[in-house]
């Protein structure tokens, strides 16, 4: 058999076997294994303070970290399971979606947008945060409005949600710049301090972390007008129409009864954050009667 | 376990497109760093072979250091590393004003690499025509610079190129480590698609067929190269 | 060069200590294992029905033809659906590894029994050992001493390709050396460290293997 030959048929063989194993679905799997072994597998993110991060003993912490923990504590308290075994499980903005469209997650504690591509493959939870997209700028650079950016290189991390309005806003606009595609924000803030980026278009609500990271903090600002309507949730596998119930459940009972807002401000009242206005309609309008 | 099949990603846009974006990028890494890989390789492995202590030497030392360390690690270095050892005016212009930043970085980075390869391909090929020919070459009256210029030079890198074949899709696949400082190739865009759309299987799949593709494209276009030289 | 800071390498010397232990963990593995699986496909081919000789071949011909990354996404993506249970980001690398190296290491495997003399098999039927035992008492040892400096070799190389479990953000050697590079602002200590140690190791590992058969 030619070379090519022998390819097509391992082709063959590998898509046959995977046609096979893509057939098992299972319903409601994670409460069924939160009956049977009480344990539970949460996602998060290392590095996005103060919505979730690392802490200085090496464990999850933050905005994202603590809604989670209250509506995991409530649904044991639920189910009347003696005890939760939480395993952390870290993802990247690379990983998150992947990781928890196939199970090995089973609620991710980070920071996602829910956009309609990415609701297809996975659910979401109700909004936790409002953000929009802004620009991250070295104030050396001298930008502060769209105007600035004219002949500039602008960071993109390329699997955030950020990129379409960054198209948009280009074409809108008729700006002319150059474009750096960055893995994630870390790389985004090496971009613009070591000078190969001027600025960096994303959701606001990483750049609390990432000013706070730099070792120059006072020398990064946070320029231009707020754009698009970015609302985070927390992601859920698909096929959990129990679990989702319960989240769902849960996280109105924090909305009503002002927990929610009290972890919040925990978090984000240091830098001067409040419960903004579509948050608090997102909140109210999750809260459905009993 | 839930997978929903749909091959349509493939052909639909946006997603056909950035496939084939990243076929151009792939392609473009892997010419860039072949290009350097020969340019640096080929002398290298010359002086392997040449009858000086201190061109053996040089090659011996070039081969040695670039093949050492792993080729993400050189990549790390010319990319985070060597601009800002430049003065300032050089470094900004390597940052930002070089023309494809990425791309030239990251031509360069692999094809030192690469070149390494290449180096030890072409002594090797020269040892092996050397063995056979020098003792001839010399009996019959050659000094050994005239040997190795007039006889063993032209017959040994003839017998290289088939060898070369094997190191130019080995910097095919070396093209892939450019997605760490940013260049959309083949692989990356491959991954992107699975994260937009969860259709890995199809995703991969189009790009392990896309390298198969260019694998035996390279193949093809040294095989002429070969009967050309012959 | 003036402000070198020699003291971020010894404050993370232990991080980076064990992104060094993970790298050495990923060598081991994926060389036993890809030797192991290797030296089985090697067989296989050499005594397997056309059919099945062909699949093997296949399979070699495609991982050799593709880059490790892709082969590392596709086992982080495929893995946790095909066994329908999650999988780490460690067994989804060294299943790769181990299945990626195994082609390599079964084209090293058959270069070496091929290299056997076709004399010695005959020898070895005409004192009337069958097939099978032939292989296992003549050939094989006789292989498998022309291999080993290509084996060893391809141990350095195996070292080398760990380093790319960056892309799926395993805390090897070269990962725990960038998280230190990015959060302390120092890619010049750490980056030359790692350069440095991969050259001690390698260059070393290389000359050893050389003197060893010469």
């Amino acid at each position: 058999m030619g070379g090519l030959g022998r390819v097509i048929w391992v082709a063959g063989v590998v898509v046959a076997g995977g046609v096979v194993a893509a057939q098992a679905q299972t319903v409601d799997a994670i409460t069924k294994k939160l009956r049977e072994t009480g344990s539970i597998t949460m996602g998060y993110r290392e590095t996005i303070p103060p919505t979730s991060f690392l802490d200085e003993s090496g464990k999850p912490a933050g905005y994202s970290v603590d809604m989670c923990h209250s509506i995991l504590e409530a649904i044991r308290v639920q189910m009347k399971l003696p005890a939760l075994k939480i395993t952390n499980v870290p993802v990247t903005l690379q990983t998150r979606e992947a990781l928890v469209a196939n199970g090995t997650v089973d609620i991710e504690c980070g920071g996602t947008v829910n956009t309609f591509a990415r609701s297809h493959q996975v659910d979401f939870t109700p909004v936790t945060y409002v953000a929009s997209n802004q620009f991250l700028a070295l104030k050396a650079t001298g930008i502060k409005d769209l105007k600035d950016l004219d002949g500039k290189i602008i960071a993109i991390a390329g699997s955030g949600s950020s990129v379409k309005d960054l198209d948009d806003l280009i074409a809108r606009e008729k700006l002319n710049v150059k474009l750096l595609n960055v893995d994630d924000h870390a790389a985004a803030l090496i971009a613009i301090e070591s000078r190969r980026a001027d600025a960096y278009f994303s959701d606001n609500s990483a750049f609390y972390g990432l000013v706070k990271q730099s070792r120059h903090p006072e020398a990064l600002a946070i320029v231009g007008p707020e754009i698009g309507y970015a609302p985070q949730g927390f992601m859920i596998p698909k096929n959990n129409p129990e679990f989702l119930w319960m989240v769902d459940h849960q996280m109105a009972k924090m909305f009503e009864s002002g927990e929610a807002e009290k972890i919040y401000m925990k978090w984000f009242g240091p830098y001067g954050g409040s419960v903004g206005p579509k948050l608090r309609a997102a909140w109210e309008t999750a809260s459905f009667p009993e | 376990m839930n997978y929903r099949w749909d091959w349509s990603v493939l052909w639909r846009e946006p997603y056909g497109g950035w496939l084939l974006s990243g076929l151009g990028w792939t392609l473009a890494v892997t010419l860039g760093s072949f290009v350097v890989a020969l340019a640096v390789g080929l002398p290298m492995g010359i002086a392997g072979r040449l009858p000086s202590r201190a061109t053996r030497a040089v090659a011996s030392v070039y081969v040695g250091l670039f093949r050492s360390v792993p080729p993400l690690v050189q990549l790390f270095l010319w990319y985070f590393v060597i601009p800002d050892l430049l003065p300032d005016a050089a470094g900004m212009w390597v940052k930002r004003d070089m023309p494809y930043p990425e791309l030239t970085t990251a031509s360069v980075a692999i094809g030192l690499f690469a070149a390494a390869r290449v180096a030890e391909q072409v002594r090797a090929g020269l040892l092996a025509v050397e063995q056979r020919l020098l003792p001839v070459a010399l009996a019959s009256g050659l000094r050994p610079l005239q040997a190795f210029r007039l006889i063993l030079l032209p017959l040994g890198l003839r017998r290289v190129i088939g060898p070369l074949t094997g190191e130019a899709l080995v910097t095919m696949k070396l093209s892939s480590l450019s997605l760490a400082i940013g260049v959309l190739e083949l692989t990356a865009q491959s991954r992107h698609i699975e994260n937009e759309t969860f259709q890995g299987f199809e995703a991969f799949t189009a790009a392990t067929i896309l390298y198969l593709v260019i694998g035996l494209g390279l193949t093809a276009v040294m095989g002429v190269i070969a009967r050309r030289a012959r | 060069m003036d402000d070198f800071d020699w003291a971020v390498i010894l404050r993370s010397a232990g991080f980076l200590g064990h992104g060094l232990a993970l790298s050495a963990l990923l060598v081991a593995v994926a060389s036993l294992g890809g030797l192991g699986l290797g030296t089985g496909l090697a067989l296989v081919r050499l005594v397997a029905p056309r059919g099945v000789g062909a699949i093997v071949a296949g399979y070699v011909a495609v991982l050799r033809s593709v880059p490790l990354i892709l082969v590392l996404f596709w086992f982080y993506f495929l893995l946790p659906i095909a066994t329908g249970r999650p999988v780490s980001a460690l067994g989804s690398a060294l299943t790769a590894f181990v299945l990626f190296e195994a082609a390599f290491y079964c084209e090293i495997v058959r270069a070496g029994i091929a290299g056997v003399p076709q004399g010695q098999r005959l020898a070895a039927m005409a004192t009337g050992l069958r097939g099978w035992q032939a292989l296992r008492l003549v050939i094989l040892p006789q292989a498998a001493r022309a291999m080993v400096p290509v084996l060893l070799n391809q141990v350095i190389l195996v070292f080398q390709d760990t380093s790319l479990v960056y892309v799926v953000s395993l805390r090897d050697f070269l990962t725990t050396a960038n998280i230190v590079a990015t959060r302390d602002g120092r890619p010049l200590e750490m980056y030359g460290t790692v350069a440095v140690t991969y050259l001690v190791l390698c260059l070393g590992g290389t000359l050893l293997i050389r003197l060893r058969s010469a």
